[in-house]
């Protein structure tokens, strides 16, 4: 019975997660009660996940894919264009707090590249033009 | 996104033949059926789940919906067609070797798949509450590492998804020290099909982009000319390369070379997850192998010293050479860090981290040398 509080740990933090925009001590300190694991266990497994943060990233999150296929659909030039019009590097937020830029592994999205990820929806067969529109709808 | 679909739909027909049988009845029926994974590693199905059913304790099945594999589609396309064929093979497999428990990992990028699984799940609702059967979904979280079979382990464990040392393997002691089948996603979609006679192990199916203009899955006869598959998918440009994901290694592009294991292998390749990236004559094998390498730092779980410092120290390396800036003693020294990092890796991802380097120096050296001062 206690192991299958435990397989329940990763989608907890997933969604606090998503309710919350961060994991904060309060809720890691629930969490590890919920699960039957000691609290500092629960910390060391959520700060190894890409997804999960301790501070609070953005209201949106636009990540992309790192994979060497995107690569020769001139991934680059998207990311470049996407740094350059949020006005942020990779892996930081804008200033306004709106939206964060990031780099996952492979979304599997290949056949369909450039790709992104955007607040966890696929975004596919992405250029310049649509990446104007996206960031309209965003703000 | 509509996909086309590419498998055929068993719709709950392939478990229910499978589920008027004995267990070991299934197993036999699977083992002859002459399927292996198909996450990589292609160890026989069949055995991987005699050696689980014979292991003493409670059971566990997993379907490892990790693909994180750079130029890997196979398995979306799967979930997004055919998720009821995935959910026949979990309750075949817990039937032959008698779980009551069994999970889907789901990597966090596919999170958008839930409400799809979820439906399959409830319309195979019949069928498991007949073996006594409960199914729960994990949702990772965002890490490559968690496709490697002891990570998911650890992960779903709720514990850092490191891996671990192997022999014991999962099908002895696995989730919780108990004996767990750990199968691909598509290995498991294929279950089904064998029970209503339609598999052939000959048959896979390949995930097929870079520069083409018609990029996709493909199922492909083992044996068949890669230059037959490109005239289907349209090159885009002059196929210089051939890039079997990340950790697959480059080799040249050769129209007549027939897809099988064997000889991709003696080319120094890995076919693995069915992986074929097609690169054109327009792009550099050095500024391809550097950003792989930038996937690997990124992706690098940090548990053994030589994969978390070899890394960064090999894209230093390709850096500098793309950059213009090495010498050929660099050259060499990365050459040596290729060699040690592929030996003194603690897992299967670390080991074939140099594999993209080591090809590319064995079969497009020139490029590198040139760059070389």
């Amino acid at each position: 019975m206690e192991n299958k509080k435990k397989a329940l740990l990763l989608n907890e933090l997933g969604k606090a997660q998503k309710r919350e925009g961060r994991l904060s001590k309060k809720e890691l300190a629930k969490i590890a009660k919920k699960v039957c694991m000691p609290e500092n266990e629960v910390f060391s497994t959520a700060t190894f996940y890409s997804f999960l943060t301790l501070e609070k990233r953005a209201k949106h999150s636009i990540l992309l894919c790192n994979c060497p296929a995107e690569y020769l659909r001139s991934s680059d030039k998207i990311s470049k264009y996407l740094e350059k019009k949020l006005k942020v590097k990779l892996g930081q937020t804008t200033k306004d707090k709106k939206i964060y830029l990031g780099m996952t592994s492979c979304i599997g999205l290949c056949d369909k590249a450039p790709a992104l990820l955007v607040d966890g929806k696929p975004v596919v067969n992405v250029t310049t033009k649509k990446i104007d529109e996206l960031l309209r709808s965003l703000k | 996104m509509t996909e086309k679909k590419i498998l055929f739909d068993s719709a709950l027909k392939g478990a229910g033949i499978a589920l008027s049988k004995t267990p070991t009845e299934v197993i036999e029926v699977v083992k002859n059926s002459g399927l292996r994974g198909r996450g990589g590693a292609g160890f026989p199905t069949g055995l991987k789940w005699e050696i689980a059913a014979k292991s003493q304790g409670e059971h566990y099945i997993i379907c490892n919906a990790d693909e994180g594999e750079p130029g890997t589609f196979k398995d979306r396309l799967i979930l997004s067609t055919v998720p009821l064929n995935v959910i026949e093979g979990i309750i075949i497999a817990s039937h032959a070797v008698g779980a009551k428990q069994a999970y889907i990992y789901l990597r966090g990028e596919y999170n958008y798949f839930l409400p799809k699984i979820r439906k399959a799940i409830k319309k195979a609702r019949p069928l498991m509450e007949k073996i006594e059967l409960n199914l729960d979904i994990v949702v990772g979280q965002g890490a490559y590492i968690c496709g490697e079979e002891t990570a998911i382990l650890n992960s779903i464990e709720g514990h850092r998804p490191e891996p671990r040392k192997r022999p014991p393997y999962p099908a002895e002691k696995g989730l919780y020290g108990s004996p767990t089948v750990v199968n691909n996603v598509e290995t498991l979609a294929m279950v089904p099909l064998i029970f209503l006679g339609i598999f052939d192990p000959k048959k896979r199916l390949c995930s097929l982009s870079g520069d083409v203009e018609k990029p996709g899955v493909f199922e492909i006869l083992e044996g068949k000319q890669i230059g037959k598959i490109l005239e289907e998918a349209k090159p885009i440009g002059i196929p210089k390369a051939i890039c079997f994901g990340a950790s697959g290694g480059i080799m040249p592009y050769d129209p007549c070379m027939e897809i099988t294991e064997e000889n991709i292998k003696e080319r120094g390749c890995f076919f693995g997850s069915g992986t074929i990236i097609i690169v054109n004559h327009t792009h550099s094998i050095v500024e391809l192998c550097e950003s792989i390498q930038k996937f690997f730092v990124h992706e690098s779980c940090g548990y053994c010293m030589s994969c978390r410092e070899g890394s960064k120290r090999m894209l230093e390396y390709i850096k500098r050479i793309s950059a213009g800036k090495a010498t050929m003693k660099d050259l060499n020294k990365l050459e040596e860090l290729c060699n040690f990092v592929s030996v003194a890796s603690f897992c299967a991802l670390g080991r074939s981290m140099p594999l993209h380097i080591l090809t590319a120096l064995r079969h497009f050296r020139e490029e590198f040398v040139r760059k070389c001062r």
